[in-house]
C-alpha cells in the first residue's frame, strides 16, 4: 500500500482554545457543551471527529461555519479570524435542507444568485454541479419526487457550486441506509479529490471516518474534548474497498477503544472529567 | 373520481333529492320551503331581470375588502409574533381563546362610531378573518425548519432575502389554508353583518325577502350563497391541495 498524498502542511482552519457554554434555560442552568479544543484543518486534508452522541460535535461544526461565537476561545479560516458564515465554507447538513418549493436545478442555483453572475456563468456552473453529483435528469424535478440520498445530493451540490475551499459535513448520510450511505461517502471523496478542497467530516460512525478520513478524532463525552487523534495514511485515491485493507481494522479497533469507553460515559449520563 | 368522491357526490344528490321529495310532496309546504329545483329556477330569474346583480357587486366587494385587509393585517401581526417571542407567549393564550368570544356583539359599536355605511361592516368582516391568517401564518413560520435558515446563512442571504426567499416559501402551505379560512369566516362576518343591519348587499336582500314573505327570493339567494361560497373554498382547496402534493405533504 503506499503512502497516499501528504496533505499540505499550512494550516487551513484552526480552532484554538476554544469552550463553548449555552446559556441556561430554566433550573438546568448553563450547559457546557464543548472544549476547550484544539483542532486544526491542513490544506486539503480530509479529517473525521467521531465522538459519543451529545458530546458537542454539532456545536463544533456549527461554529465552524460561523453560525455562532464561541464563549471561549478562537476559530480562525486561512489565517483571518472567523466572525460569521464566511465565503470558502460550505456544510452540508445531516437533515434534509433541501427547499421543497424549488427544483432541483433553483436549488443548487440558490447560492448563485446571491452573487454578481449573469444568468449565463449561474448556468453553466449548475449544469455542471448537477452533471457531477449524477442529477442531470432530475434538473426539473422536486426535492418530494427525489429519495432520501437524491435529496441529499441535491444539497451537495448545493454547496459545490459556490465553489468551497473548506468543506464541513455534519453526518451528511446520518438519515441513509447503510448501503447508500456507503456509496455516497464514495461520491463525498470524488468531490474531495476534485476540488481539492480541505474536509471536516462530523460523525457518530467510525467505519465511516476510518474510510473517508486521512485523521480521525476521538471526542470526549460532554462537554467534548479531543482525547485521541489517529492518521489513516489513505491514498488519496480510495473508495469503501478500503474497508477489506487489513489496516482498517487494526485503525478501526484502535478509535473504538477509545471510543468505547467515552460513549458508555456518556450513555451512563456522567459528566467526563 | 375517487370511490370516496362519488360517495360524496352521492351523499350531497341524496340529501338534495329527499329534499326535494319532501317539499313536493307536501311534507314541507311551499311557505316554509320551496323545492331545490324550484330555487335553482328563481335564481335564474332573478340573476337574468338583472335585479340580483347590485346587491351581489356589493356585498363581494365588501368581501374582498375584508380578505386582503385581513391577509396583509394578519400576515404582519404572525410575523410580528414569531419576531418577538415574549410578546408571542403573551399573545398566544389570546389568539386561541379569540373565536370563544363572539366579535359580533361589537357590531353596534362600530355602527355607533362609523354610522350606518360600509365601514362597521368591513371591520367585522376584517376582524373575524384576520386572526385565523395571525394564527395561520404564526404556526407556519414556527415550524420552519432551522436547517434551512442555517442554509440560507450560509449561502450569503441577508435577514430580508431570507424572509421572502426561505421562510414566505417554507410558510406557504399554512398561508394559503389562511387565507381559504379568512375567505370563509370574511363570507360569514359581512353576510351576518349585512343581515342585521345594511341597506343593500346579499345578506340583507336575504333579510328583505324573508320579511316580504317572498320564498322564492330568499331561498334563491340563499342557494347562490351556498353555491358561491362552495365553490370558492373549493378551488382555493384545490390550490392548497397541489401546492402539499409539489412539497410532498399531501
Amino acid at each position: 500500500m503506499d503512502v497516499g498524498v501528504t496533505p499540505g502542511m499550512t494550516v487551513h482552519a484552526a480552532v484554538e482554545a476554544v469552550s463553548h457554554t449555552y446559556p441556561g434555560v430554566g433550573p438546568t442552568g448553563p450547559v457546557h457543551a464543548l472544549g476547550p479544543i484544539d483542532l486544526q484543518v491542513r490544506q486539503g486534508e480530509f479529517v473525521a471527529v467521531v465522538g459519543p452522541s451529545g458530546c458537542g460535535k454539532s456545536t463544533l461544526l456549527e461554529l465552524l461555519c460561523g453560525l455562532g461565537r464561541p464563549s471561549q476561545g478562537r476559530i480562525s479560516f486561512e489565517g483571518r479570524p472567523l466572525d460569521g458564515p464566511a465565503d470558502g465554507i460550505g456544510v452540508v447538513f445531516q437533515q434534509d435542507a433541501s427547499f421543497p418549493w424549488l427544483r432541483v436545478r433553483d436549488n443548487v442555483e440558490f447560492g448563485l444568485r446571491q452573487l454578481d453572475l449573469t444568468a449565463h456563468a449561474r448556468r453553466e456552473k449548475v449544469d455542471g454541479a448537477l452533471a457531477f453529483m449524477g442529477l442531470t435528469d432530475f434538473a426539473e424535478a422536486y426535492p418530494a419526487q427525489l429519495s432520501g440520498g437524491m435529496r441529499q445530493r441535491v444539497c451537495i451540490a448545493r454547496t459545490l457550486v459556490l465553489e468551497p475551499r473548506l468543506l464541513l459535513l455534519d453526518e451528511p448520510f446520518g438519515a441513509l441506509d447503510a448501503q447508500t450511505r456507503l456509496l455516497m461517502g464514495e461520491e463525498l471523496l470524488a468531490v474531495w479529490r476534485r476540488t481539492g478542497a480541505s474536509a471536516l467530516l462530523i460523525t457518530h460512525s467510525l467505519e465511516e471516518a476510518v474510510m473517508l478520513a486521512d485523521r480521525v478524532c476521538v471526542m470526549s463525552a460532554r462537554p467534548g474534548r479531543i482525547i485521541h487523534e489517529a492518521t489513516t495514511g489513505w491514498p488519496a485515491e480510495r473508495d469503501s474497498t478500503i474497508m477489506e485493507d487489513a489496516r482498517f481494522g487494526d485503525i478501526t479497533a484502535e478509535l473504538w477503544h477509545e471510543l468505547r469507553a467515552q460513549s458508555l460515559r456518556a450513555l451512563r449520563g456522567e459528566a467526563a472529567t | 373520481m375517487s370511490r370516496v368522491g362519488w360517495l360524496r357526490l352521492a351523499l350531497i344528490a341524496g340529501s338534495v333529492l329527499t329534499l326535494e321529495a319532501a317539499c313536493r310532496s307536501g311534507l314541507i309546504v311551499p311557505f316554509t320551503m320551496i323545492p331545490p329545483s324550484e330555487m335553482a329556477v328563481a335564481l335564474v330569474e332573478l340573476l337574468s331581470s338583472g335585479k340580483g346583480w347590485a346587491d351581489v357587486g356589493r356585498t363581494l366587494r365588501i368581501i374582498a375588502i375584508c380578505l386582503v385587509a385581513a391577509v396583509v393585517a394578519g400576515l404582519l401581526l404572525g410575523i410580528v409574533l414569531h419576531l418577538l417571542p415574549r410578546l408571542r407567549r403573551a399573545a398566544e393564550p389570546l389568539l386561541t381563546s379569540y373565536y370563544a368570544v363572539p366579535v359580533f356583539v361589537l357590531y353596534p359599536t362600530f355602527i355607533m362610531l362609523f354610522g350606518a355605511n360600509d365601514v362597521p361592516l368591513i371591520i367585522i368582516g376584517a376582524l373575524f378573518a384576520v386572526i385565523v391568517m395571525a394564527v395561520n401564518t404564526l404556526t407556519g413560520l414556527q415550524r420552519v425548519p432551522p436547517v434551512l435558515l442555517k442554509v440560507a446563512r450560509m449561502q450569503g442571504l441577508g435577514p430580508a432575502a431570507t424572509v421572502w426567499q426561505v421562510m414566505l416559501p417554507a410558510t406557504a402551505p399554512f398561508l394559503v389554508t389562511g387565507v381559504k379560512l379568512a375567505l370563509a369566516y370574511a363570507f360569514i362576518g359581512v353576510i351576518a353583518g349585512e343581515f342585521i343591519l345594511s341597506t343593500a348587499g346579499i345578506g340583507h336582500a336575504i333579510a328583505y325577502a324573508y320579511n316580504d314573505f317572498d320564498n322564492r327570493t330568499m331561498y334563491a339567494l340563499l342557494l347562490f350563497i351556498i353555491a358561491l361560497a362552495t365553490a370558492l373554498n373549493l378551488s382555493l382547496h384545490a390550490w392548497e391541495q397541489r401546492l402539499l402534493r409539489r412539497l410532498g405533504k399531501a
